[in-house]
């Protein structure tokens, strides 16, 4: 797994996974901080005198900016199926950290996602051949 | 089915094509004209998120979520036929094993 993959695209990939995991946990522990506000615009305004809101967005534009670097040397569709491994580190990180529990149903479910990860990076992770190149 | 939540699904799927395209743009992006794709792929972001919340406004999250893991279909389907991606058979076994465990993990939402 993972052999021919350049390691900056191993690194990239395993930024992008821990990244979505930060900022989903901690996007759930800003909006349970909302309290009783309602209306798009007032929490609109609530979140943006939020620390923790803030450092959500902070979060996002780092995960935005390598995720582009990540697009300059893979595959789009192998890059985002390897990317759902952030399904299976949410729902781990969020027994401890949240005091949520993982059912039978997904645990099932984080075994085929790992099972299919494990099938995708099997693949080529680049394999656009440019117009006018010849294949290897 | 009602038809206020099948208009509920048609949007969540159509959250799904748009996170497809998005992510296709951010691809170009990589293979030149970077501001103009970017902009592009950012706006059909944006453009999601508004269509996804008019979904939720329907559905349950426990519906709307696992629609989600659609994306991974969309998103292959897209390479393949827009950025000239070889996706070959373990790569779309992989893929169906990832949507199928998604929904699977989804159904904590």
């Amino acid at each position: 797994m993972f052999r021919t993959v350049p390691l900056k695209v191993i690194l990239g990939l395993a930024a992008a996974i821990v990244l979505d995991t930060i900022t989903q946990l901690a996007w759930k522990e800003a909006v349970g901080g909302l309290g009783e506000v309602s209306g798009i615009i007032a929490v609109t305004l609530t979140a943006l005198h939020n620390p923790l809101f803030l450092g959500v967005v902070g979060l996002m534009l780092c995960q935005f900016l390598n995720w582009m670097l990540v697009l300059e040397h893979s595959d789009l569709s192998y890059a985002h199926a390897i990317t759902a491994l952030s399904y299976v580190t949410v729902a781990a990180a969020s027994v401890p950290l949240l005091g949520e529990r993982i059912s039978l149903a997904q645990g099932i479910g984080i075994a085929l996602i790992m099972a299919g990860v494990a099938l995708v990076s099997r693949t080529g992770h680049n394999t656009y051949q440019p117009p006018g190149e010849l294949a290897p | 089915m009602t038809a206020m939540a099948l208009q509920g699904i048609i949007l969540a799927v159509a959250c799904t094509a748009m996170e497809g395209v998005a992510q296709v743009f951010l691809k170009m992006a990589s293979r030149g004209q970077r501001k103009l794709w970017t902009a592009l792929g950012l706006a059909t972001f944006v453009t999601e998120a508004v269509v996804y919340t008019l979904a939720l406004q329907i559905l349950d999250v426990s519906v709307a979520y696992p629609i989600g893991a659609l994306s991974f279909v969309m998103v292959t389907l897209l390479s393949q036929w827009w950025l000239r991606e070889k996706i070959d058979r373990t790569r779309w076994a992989g893929v169906a094993l990832i949507i199928a465990g998604a929904a699977l993990v989804a159904t904590r939402a």
